[in-house]
């Protein structure tokens, strides 16, 4: 009897370990992410990568002046140069498409009214013709009438 | 879809093909109706709206998330009952870093926009707005509330004070804007991935766990494919844009303060009079959702809609449950909202 409630201790035990595994790892990954999460938030950190990013910018900006200083000086267009002719001529491009598709854009509205006046217009000459039709259809089916009084 | 649009991402796709996956992202053939420096205006689909559809995609990612795959795409089920026009944003050139906000506005988008309202010949047009997309489309619609039939913001960001990682990151005043913006010219791809990525550190490796079981489901895995190539698919963000979207709403919060400057006039939400419907999630990561558009906060709006789900950033949008529920409301929504603008403004 104690042999066998060794034995299902020892399966019990076993069962569980997996999900200790389990619930352990992701407690360590939920403490992991919590401690990066508090780093990357904290002033030290975002001081530093910061100064870092910073340094980088000064040093990038430093040696193109210098090389700007040569170029200058070899009398050589510089990129910066290039950079704002092509922004430049962009700009007029967009402009004057916004210009055309301004005028094309009247167009098409006069266009529109045209057509809803076209359409008003008509409705206005198209009732007199009816009514002289009815007239006509009355003025005959009185005569109709008269004709047939007489048969 | 072209595969000049598929970026870093075209790589993992080509890779996944060596291992047999035949994974069909952004399946949907535009037609290129116009062009507005790299930007380009897709169309997708005649039909016999009233009112055509343009839809503003984020300026970061690329707009494949909307169409990742035949069935999984949003963009799909709106050319059933519209004519749906996208701008593809394109990779912005060397002097993007001049290219700001307000250009962007007065001049691209409204190239774009007017370019979508002469091809349809319509008077206004629905806006739908995708994350940073949505904020230009609500820019948009307060200059121009008489060329919006609707307006709709799908996990678009309003309230930047909201507690998210992006926001403590962007709101570091040691973080030098100008001289990054001088240097850099354009926010490069890798530097957005980069602090993407690193809002969730273990992302990668909790994916890694969920999929290694699933790795006999076919379509489990095309899926978990389709959305690593979107998400590692990024490019660079025009450098004024960049410079714009850090200061004035992530430092500054304009929205719920000072209100957003162009042209020489100050814009506030309360402004707003188009008809607005939101879509947000509970469980979004970047764009927080007690930053989302609240109807407070919209007072004079004729019509306002909010749809909650659940899910992330993208799951919100593409999950079965939003697939499901909110694809079908939001529809009826923008078809009411046709309907209402005929009625309303059909005097030529």
């Amino acid at each position: 009897m104690e042999a066998k409630l060794q034995e299902t201790k020892i399966q019990e035990t076993k069962l569980q370990e997996p999900k200790n595994e389990v619930h352990n790892s992701a407690s360590v990954e939920a403490m992991i992410e919590q401690a990066l999460d508090r780093w990357t938030s904290h002033p030290l950190f975002l001081n530093s990568v910061a100064g870092l990013i910073n340094f980088n910018s000064y040093r990038k900006i430093l040696s193109r002046k210098v090389l700007e200083i040569v170029w200058t000086q070899l009398q050589v267009p510089l990129k910066a140069d290039q950079e704002k002719m092509q922004s430049a001529i962009e700009d007029l491009e967009l402009r004057l498409k916004k210009l055309q598709l301004e005028k094309q854009a009247e167009v098409v509205k006069q266009r529109k009214q045209e057509d809803f006046n076209g359409h008003e217009r008509f409705n206005e000459t198209v009732q007199p013709l009816h009514l002289h039709a009815k007239k006509s259809a009355i003025s005959k089916s009185k005569n109709s009438r008269k004709i047939s009084n007489l048969n | 879809m072209d595969l000049e649009v598929l970026g870093s991402g075209l790589n993992l796709l080509e890779r996944s093909k060596q291992f047999g996956f035949n994974l069909e992202v952004g399946s949907l053939q535009p037609e290129v109706v116009a062009q507005a420096g790299t930007m380009k205006l897709l169309r997708f689909s005649k039909a016999a709206s009233k009112a055509p559809l343009l839809i503003v995609p984020s300026l970061i990612n690329r707009f494949y998330i909307l169409d990742l795959m035949p069935e999984k795409s949003f963009l799909r089920h709106l050319c059933e009952h519209f004519s749906v026009y996208l701008i593809d944003w394109g990779e912005p050139q060397a002097h993007g870093k001049d290219l700001s906000l307000n250009k962007l506005l007065e001049l691209h988008l409204d190239v774009l926009y007017s370019t979508v309202l002469l091809e349809e010949e319509a008077d206004r047009a629905h806006i739908v707005g995708h994350c940073l997309g949505g904020t230009m489309g609500l820019l948009w619609s307060l200059l121009h509330p008489e060329k919006v039939a609707s307006l709709s913001l799908i996990t678009t960001p309003i309230d930047f004070s909201a507690d998210c990682k992006i926001k403590t990151w962007a709101q570091t005043q040691t973080f030098d804007l100008a001289a990054f913006r001088e240097a850099h010219g354009n926010a490069p791809s890798l530097f957005l991935q980069t602090a993407f990525h690193s809002m969730r550190p273990l992302q990668f490796v909790q994916k890694i766990k969920k999929i290694l079981p699933q790795l006999q489901n076919q379509k489990t895995l095309e899926r978990f494919l389709a959305l690593e190539t979107w998400s590692s698919d990024s490019r660079d963000l025009p450098g004024g844009c960049y410079a714009d979207l850090v200061q004035r709403f992530f430092r500054d919060n304009c929205w719920l303060n000072e209100g957003y400057q162009i042209a020489g006039e100050t814009y506030f939400l309360k402004d707003l009079r188009v008809p607005v419907s939101a879509i947000s999630a509970e469980d979004d990561h970047i764009v927080a959702f007690a930053g989302t558009l609240r109807s407070e906060q919209v007072p004079l709006v004729p019509q306002f809609q909010h749809w909650v789900t659940k899910g992330g950033h993208v799951g919100g949008l593409l999950g079965k449950s939003p697939q499901e529920k909110i694809w079908p409301l939001h529809l009826q929504w923008l078809q009411q909202q046709d309907h209402t603008n005929v009625r309303l403004h059909s005097a030529v």
